[in-house]
């Protein structure tokens, strides 16, 4: 195994996250508005926001105030809440479980769907097949995410009452009531990741099927299944890893109307709220965390590829 | 469709009166149960001194009481003290407590505790935003276990009305207490104990075994912030909740003809306005104000704002207010208002931006039959929703032509008029001063009897809508929304959920 | 004559068939791709619309008819009237206009400036492209919506802070692509030789390289085109897109679907039309790479 390649992606990923810290301390400092007022609310006075300020320790340096909070998150301390008062990182840990548990979920059922589909309709293009997974994966990139889900609750809920609307059941709690709650947002989600899936798998198998070992493989007369399990999928395998990851940052996206619209408590709904409430702390780690998942997601999917084909180069 | 409404309004009314004096007192409450209650939003800090959201008040109506309180028609009654009476000067009220009242800890309430809450209310460093209703320089002090005086620099006849206004002048323990002086969760006396915090996306409500009164029925309340309208209704359809604090008004009739749904209304103590800002041009000009205010048809902007789920209004109080004054100028008239305008010097009209509130629906939906209205007389009015964060910030700063949103949670005369028209008053963001004004909305916190304090504040009433710094448009009702196995709840004007009434069908 | 001409007389001598040019090759596999075609058709129509909306409207978009709120389609409101009593025909034809400009804008920031890193990134050293690469890493890894929204919060709201924001969003794919692209080109002899001949770094990446990695940026530019609407939809879903009351079919899909229980028409058209629109961005952009680039296309 090439370890200077682990070596040189793990600093990579490194300088991304710092890059990714940077950006998000920028943000909060560009937001017009004062953090210190956020917390003191409507009633209050010029001297009472100054003494808050230095208590904030908003008029040290920035690069100060940067580097505290940098080492403050090293640690695991995103400070408190301005609105809650709560510690920001208590409340990232209780709103992961909801936003991790669907992104698998959606990305489980994305897959479930994508990959027959894209298979089989890659194994016969122009087949009627192909045409209905082409026009089904075009219109699910074409719904607006928060369109689906309420279409799919009036279906689901509403119309055949086969699953609550909305809500969330811890799953340790009770595991089939985590799943009935579950099942429609992951859907939501599950069914837009498909139909972009689809697309690349469909097309990446195309590509494999074209190419000449494939057909000497069926020259030797091997079964088409054969053929398609132990060789073209393989290879297709790393173009299909790279979709998966992006799909990743996008699920993340479509995470937060999702959550909204089926009222989760996740941490897409966490990080919204921290933007339109101006608390610039909640904002400031919440925000963090996603992109740090999505930088480690990046960094997996860096790994697979290396793993799956060692001749990979380090670019 | 306005008839329709109207009618199906008065229907509604009528199933109220129906179900709370007929048939629900005749049945027995049962004990038990869980009643999963949906909110709008998320409650800030629980901290009843430092949180000002109407989310965080409704969670501690069920947790907390006050020395006075109003019942379900808002007429004062004792709650936590017995009696109260003023001193001859008019500076001191003394407050009797009750006896048997316990916090959920186990620790009978004292005065010294009454002494405590409101001390911490009224500390500079705690600024609570609700410190004015005592006032910062007032004295509390205990006259012996059960007697508490209060004093003020000035005479407030309406000091028993402001200590039932709402839960953030509530009593807590000490012990609530942090040692760096912070809450988490206030120790109260009222009927349930918060007994889980699940940041801002969960709260159980446990009973209070020491409650001083009947009740609670219920084996816990779980409160969940739904911020999505369509996503609550569903929610309560669906059955995933019992009981949804507000529904969206356009989705009335629906869920009044849904056997599996209860909805119940009752006037609301508020109002929504725009608020002009008077520190800038054209608004500094009372003619131009008052062009805007008969520009302005208030009875379609109500119908289609809130889908006459509401009263035209022109001045604060609406008709259900006992300080409701008929004075009335403002039907429209666009002659009239396009004459101020020329008389102005706006002749040609001009134009201004109106900011509406992110997530407060009705106002992005008023704003634009105003839009369609002002512009008949020549106004070109721009609209830009900004967050509510955004929109507090504006009015810190004055850096607005006008703002559209609401006013709520009030009881007293004084909360509707002093508050945000007095010069100088942090709510009063429009920059509003009238002398005049000024002098009738500090005597009439001075004086206790209700006809003299009903003269005072009408004449208040006809210089502020003469003034014309807000345009009042009109007065929401009150609309909640359970499922048939809940009963027991009242439907209050004050927005108030108390839910120590409430039991569930087993 | 030139070169051109006589090749071409010299085919009609020999019996040859007509030669092509590369960009007559391109139009001619596009031309012949069903899928791409019905993009192309979509999009003009949507163009179209666009252009002479204000002409072709029957009602002025933001105009209330208080007495015909909630009108079902008919005749005189083929798609119904919403809420207000607007014609919402009219409103959809306003609102191609919009969210064509939010589509346009925000895909033209993020094309031309993701673009131009990228080759900077691509031709540069290792240095540049280091950092301008990282930077992108870093973008690439907020949420779409999240950033769309922060960057929001920074320059205020606002359609035309709307587009920055989504071009912001939108800008680092643009700038791998372009980076992966100028790489390939780099060691051509073309780019090899004009810089031999002294040409400046400017000079080569304009003339050269540019020219040479536009297949995949137009192909990219179009299927963005998409996203962009979609993402002007969400982020009317938060209340934060084109102000009210001017008509972008994702303010109007949002304020609809406050009214799927009883009027079901205002919410259902402007998603159609949404639909129909990225469907057609995606047609095309299909159509594009399969022409542009052969060795792509289906099969």
């Amino acid at each position: 195994m090439n370890y200077q390649y682990v070596l040189q992606r793990l600093l990579l990923a490194a300088v991304v996250v710092l890059g990714v810290t940077l950006v998000v301390f920028l943000i909060v400092q560009l937001i017009p508005g004062d953090p210190a007022r956020v917390s003191l609310g409507m009633q209050t006075t010029e001297e009472l926001v100054e003494a808050r300020r230095e208590r904030m320790g908003l008029n040290r340096p920035l690069l100060e105030q940067y580097g505290s909070w940098l080492v403050n998150a090293a640690h695991g301390d995103f400070g408190d809440s301005l609105i809650t008062g709560q510690p920001v990182a208590d409340q990232i840990v209780r709103r992961l479980p909801a936003t991790l548990q669907l992104a698998v979920l959606a990305i489980v059922i994305g897959m479930l769907i994508a990959f027959p589909l894209g298979i089989l309709s890659a194994m016969r293009p122009n087949s009627a097949l192909d045409v209905f997974a082409s026009v089904i994966s075009q219109l699910g990139v074409a719904v607006p995410d928060f369109w689906m889900a309420i279409l799919l609750v009036l279906l689901f809920s509403s119309g055949l009452g086969w699953l609550p609307p909305s809500g969330y059941t811890p799953i340790q709690d009770d595991f089939s009531g985590w799943l009935a709650h579950m099942i429609l947002p992951a859907l939501t989600a599950g069914l837009i990741s498909a139909s972009i899936q689809t697309r690349f798998i469909r097309s990446a198998m195309l590509e494999v099927l074209h190419q000449n070992y494939i057909k000497t493989a069926h020259a030797k007369g091997l079964s088409e299944r054969v053929v398609i399990s132990r060789h073209a999928l393989r290879n297709a395998l790393i173009t299909i890893v790279t979709v998966v990851g992006l799909q990743v940052t996008a699920l993340l996206s479509a995470v937060v109307v999702i959550e909204i619209v089926f009222n989760l408590p996740g941490l897409g709904r966490l990080a919204l709220d921290a933007v339109l409430d101006r608390d610039y702390t909640l904002l400031q780690g919440s925000v963090f965390v996603m992109a740090f998942m999505v930088s480690l997601v990046n960094l997996a999917v860096d790994f697979t590829y290396f793993l799956l084909d060692p001749r990979i180069e380090f670019a | 469709m306005k008839k329709k409404i109207a009618s199906l309004i008065a229907l509604g009314c009528l199933i109220m009166l129906m179900v709370g004096s007929g048939y629900a007192q005749d049945m027995e409450p049962t004990m038990g149960g869980t009643l999963r209650a949906a909110w709008q939003s998320g409650w800030e800090t629980l901290d009843p001194h430092v949180a000002t959201s109407e989310a965080t008040n409704q969670v501690l109506n069920n947790v907390m009481d006050t020395l006075t309180f109003f019942d379900d028609t808002m007429n004062l009654i004792p709650w936590l003290a017995e009696s109260w009476e003023q001193s001859e000067d008019g500076l001191t009220w003394t407050f009797h407590l009750r006896q048997d009242v316990m916090f959920s800890n186990g620790r009978g309430m004292m005065a010294d505790d009454i002494v405590w809450s409101l001390n911490r209310l009224i500390d500079p460093d705690v600024a609570s935003g609700s410190a004015w209703r005592i006032g910062a320089d007032s004295t509390i002090s205990a006259i012996d276990d059960y007697t508490v005086e209060i004093t003020t620099s000035a005479p407030n006849a309406t000091l028993p009305q402001a200590l039932g206004a709402n839960k953030f002048v509530g009593i807590l323990a000490p012990e609530s207490e942090n040692e760096d002086g912070t809450i988490d969760v206030p120790i109260g006396t009222g009927p349930f104990v918060i007994s889980e915090v699940e940041g801002t996306t969960r709260i159980v409500l446990t009973p209070n075994e020491y409650y001083w009164q009947d009740g609670p029925y219920l084996d816990s309340v779980e409160i969940v912030p739904y911020e999505d309208d369509a996503a609550r209704e569903l929610a309560l359809t669906g059955g995933e909740v019992d009981w949804i604090i507000t529904i969206s008004p356009q989705n009335l009739e629906q869920l009044q003809a849904d056997p599996d749904v209860v909805v119940e209304l009752s006037p609301r103590l508020s109002y929504d306005y725009f608020g002009l800002n008077l520190t800038r041009e054209p608004f500094n000009n009372r003619d131009v104000r008052q062009a805007i205010a008969y520009a302005i048809d208030r009875a379609q902007i109500c119908a289609f704002a809130f889908f006459n789920i509401c009263e035209p209004v022109q001045g604060p109080t609406a008709s259900g207010s006992p300080w409701y004054f008929p004075y009335a100028p403002y039907d429209r008239n666009v002659d009239m208002a396009r004459e101020l305008l020329a008389g102005a010097g706006y002749g040609d009209g001009f134009s201004f931006v109106m900011n509406t509130v992110v997530g407060f629906e009705e106002t992005q939906r008023a704003a634009q039959v105003v839009q369609q209205q002002l512009a008949e007389v020549g106004i070109t009015m721009e609209i830009q929703p900004e967050e509510s964060a955004v929109i507090i910030e504006k009015e810190g700063t004055g850096e607005f032509d006008a703002i559209m949103w609401s006013w709520l949670g009030l009881t007293d005369a004084a909360d509707y008029f002093y508050l945000q028209h007095h010069t100088g008053e942090v709510f009063n963001f429009t920059g509003y001063s009238n002398p005049d004004f000024d002098a009738l909305v500090e005597s009439g916190s001075q004086v206790g009897d209700f006809d003299e304090r009903y003269g005072i504040y009408e004449q208040a009433n006809q210089i502020l809508v003469d003034d014309a710094p807000y345009i009042y448009m009109f007065a929401k009702s009150e609309v909640k929304a359970w499922s048939p196995s809940v009963n027991g709840f009242v439907v209050r004007p004050d927005s108030a959920v108390n839910f120590w009434t409430v039991w569930l069908d087993q | 004559m030139t070169a051109n001409q006589s090749v071409a007389q010299l085919d009609l001598q020999l019996g040859l068939p007509p030669r092509r040019s590369l960009f007559q090759d391109v139009v001619h596999r596009f031309v012949r791709h069903r899928v791409g075609m019905i993009g192309l058709v979509i999009t003009l129509l949507v163009v179209f619309v666009a252009i002479f909306g204000p002409v072709l409207a029957p009602a002025p978009p933001n105009y209330m008819s208080f007495t015909e709120a909630f009108a079902a389609p008919s005749l005189a409101h083929p798609f119904g009237t919403d809420d207000f009593g607007r014609d919402i025909l009219s409103r959809i034809m306003y609102g191609a206009r919009v969210s064509l400009m939010v589509g346009v804008i925000s895909v033209g920031i993020a094309a031309t400036t993701g673009t131009l890193l990228g080759m900077i990134a691509g031709y540069g050293g290792r240095i540049v492209d280091e950092v301008i690469m990282r930077i992108m890493d870093v973008l690439f890894a907020f949420p779409t919506i999240l950033l769309a929204l922060a960057v929001m919060a920074i320059l205020g709201k606002g359609i035309n802070n709307a587009m920055i924001a989504i071009g912001v969003v939108y800008l680092p794919i643009f700038a791998r692509i372009a980076r992966s692209s100028t790489l390939k080109v780099k060691h051509e002899e073309f780019v090899q030789v004009a810089h031999a001949l002294g040409a400046s770094g400017p000079h080569i990446m304009l003339h050269h390289i540019f020219p040479n990695i536009l297949a995949p940026i137009i192909v990219e530019t179009s299927l963005s085109l998409s996203f962009a609407i979609l993402a002007e939809a969400a982020l009317s879903f938060f209340g934060l897109g084109t102000p009210p009351p001017d008509p972008s079919w994702g303010r109007m899909l949002s304020d609809g679907r406050e009214f799927f229980n009883q009027s079901v028409w205002i919410g259902i058209f402007p998603g159609l039309a949404i639909m129909f629109t990225v469907m057609g961005f995606n047609f095309l952009g299909d159509g594009l790479r399969d022409a542009l680039d052969p060795s792509m296309a289906r099969h």
